[in-house]
Order: structure tokens, then C-alpha cells, then sequence
């Protein structure tokens, strides 16, 4: 583009280009768009729930003290006699051996 | 059905009242925001936006303004919004492009054709818009409302929650840094 000659009357003219301008037509399927944009943000926000600080320390929280329970409960029961008893006689009962190294020296015993 | 009908039946989450308001309204929302936001796909993204938002939030609609008066509001806040963002990425992407750490070349936008101006008139309203995206965001919204969707002052006034007065203001400014950026612009072309 050149400079114009009356660069007065050019601003004019390039201000009243608009004048006649006509609305722009939108997409047709921007319905369909939306929509689709609505199904997906309410299969994300169930999961969107867990971006929240609290949420998320309280999760991991739990899912720690869950852990720490199961171990507590687990070693609690390797020291409970009464248990141990009722293993040992299970084991005798079907010659089942009694500790990891019985196991250990039965599986490898040469067979006859 | 009339604009009150169809809000209360959204309200009540009627899908087919938000089709009939989607339909009804998508041209104004999409010609404003194409308007503001100066890119075909940029205008789209930011239509779907603003009936995303409407659908989700049409509760807190009180019916103090009328629904299209609320509809622009929210279309100018998303499209605003929308370039900020944009401008944003355009300067960490240029940050980038100085350190060396994104060696793509940084893009200037193209040349903006409304596809609602006249061929005749093509060349000279690209040159216009290139001015209004450097106007300050109030002086552009008042004058793509006005001119753009030929709404009076009054009715730039309600969708802005501003006074008829200050709005007539608004466009006297907007024209004047109109003119002087226009006239800046022919002044530095080549002889």
C-alpha cells in the first residue's frame, strides 16, 4: 500500500468502511460443540474434585493411615499365641510343615 | 416463546430451550466476540465459551437486564479475557525465542478480514480493525458494540452497567485515538 495523497480523507473513508458491515454467521454446529464440551466437563468433574489441595492431602491421608492399620493389624496377629496355636495345629493336623524353613527343606527333599 | 419463557425453562434444565436459546442468540455472541477477539476460530472457542457458561450459570440470571444484554456481557468478559491470555502466551513464547529455549519462529497475526464487510471495503476495514485491537479494552467494547452490532447508547451503556453520557465519552475517545492511530499509520507507509 502507498501513502496516500489526502491522508485525511483517507482516515475518513477507512473509518466508514464499517459503516455497511453485516453480522458474521457463526458456525451451524455450534450447538453440537457445546454440547459436546458440556459432556465432557461432567465426566471431568467427578475427578476435578481431587484438584482441590484439601481433598487431595485428606486422600492421601486416609490411604496412609489405612496402610499403617493394615500392618499394625498384621504384625498383631503373628504375636497373638491363640492364633499361633490354632496354625500349629492346622499344620499337624494335615502334615502341613510349620515354618517357612520346614517348608523350605521339605519342597527340596530328595525323593526316593 | 418469548426470552422470559425460554430462561425459565432453562433454569429447569429444558435441553430444548437451550437449543432454541443457542440458535437465537449464537450470531450475536459469535459477531461480538469476532469482533473483540479478531480470529474466526478464536471467536468460536470463545462463543461456546460464553453458552458453556450460560447454560451452567443461567440460575444466577435475576432478570434484572434483559437476556441478550446479559449474554453480551458475558461474550465481551470471555472474549477480553480470551486476548489476555493470548497475549500472555505470545510473550513467554517471544521469552522463549530469546533464550533459545523455543527456537519456532514467534508469529504476528495475519491481516483480520470481517466476513461481513463489502469487497470494496475490504482492504480499508482490515486497516480499521488492525487500529481498534490497540484501542484500551472499554474504548474497544464500546465501539464494536455500537458499530459492529449497531447497538444505540443506550444499549452499550446497559451491557457496560455504565451511563449513556460516559459511554457517548467513551466513543468520542475511541474515534479520536482512532484517527490519530490511522492517520500515524498512513503518514509511515512508502510514498
Amino acid at each position: 500500500m502507498k501513502r496516500p495523497a489526502n491522508i485525511e480523507k483517507e482516515v475518513e473513508q477507512t473509518l466508514a468502511s464499517i459503516d455497511s458491515i453485516q453480522r458474521a454467521k457463526s458456525n451451524p454446529f455450534l450447538y453440537t460443540r457445546i454440547m459436546a464440551s458440556l459432556n465432557e466437563e461432567e465426566d471431568k468433574s467427578w475427578l476435578s474434585i481431587f484438584n482441590r489441595p484439601v481433598i487431595a492431602l485428606a486422600t492421601v491421608l486416609v490411604v496412609i493411615i489405612m496402610n499403617a492399620l493394615v500392618l499394625f493389624e498384621s504384625s498383631g496377629n503373628q504375636t497373638n499365641p491363640a492364633l499361633q496355636e490354632d496354625e500349629q495345629i492346622f499344620a499337624k493336623e494335615y502334615s502341613y510343615p510349620q515354618t517357612t524353613a520346614d517348608r523350605f527343606y521339605t519342597e527340596n527333599e530328595e525323593q526316593p | 416463546m418469548n426470552e422470559t419463557e425460554l430462561v425459565e425453562r432453562l433454569k429447569k434444565g429444558d435441553a430444548a430451550a437451550f437449543k432454541m436459546i443457542v440458535e437465537t442468540w449464537q450470531d450475536m455472541v459469535y459477531n461480538t466476540s469476532l469482533g473483540i477477539v479478531q480470529n474466526a476460530e478464536d471467536a468460536e472457542d470463545v462463543a461456546q465459551e460464553v453458552f458453556v457458561q450460560v447454560y451452567e450459570s443461567v440460575v444466577q440470571f435475576k432478570g434484572d437486564s434483559k437476556f441478550s444484554t446479559w449474554l453480551y456481557r458475558i461474550a465481551v468478559t470471555k472474549s477480553l479475557d480470551h486476548i489476555r491470555k493470548k497475549k500472555r502466551k505470545k510473550r513467554f513464547a517471544f521469552l522463549q525465542s530469546l533464550f533459545g529455549v523455543n527456537e519456532e519462529e514467534v508469529h504476528h497475526t495475519p491481516d483480520f478480514h470481517h466476513p461481513g464487510v463489502s469487497l470494496e471495503n475490504k482492504e480499508k476495514a482490515s486497516v480499521l480493525f488492525k487500529a481498534i485491537e490497540k484501542l484500551p479494552d472499554n474504548q474497544k467494547t464500546a465501539f464494536v458494540l455500537h458499530k459492529l452490532e449497531g447497538l444505540s447508547y443506550q444499549e452499550v451503556a446497559e451491557v457496560m452497567e455504565s451511563t449513556v453520557s460516559s459511554i457517548e465519552s467513551l466513543m468520542h475517545r475511541a474515534k479520536g485515538n482512532l484517527k490519530k492511530i490511522l492517520s500515524d499509520y498512513y503518514q509511515n507507509l512508502k510514498e
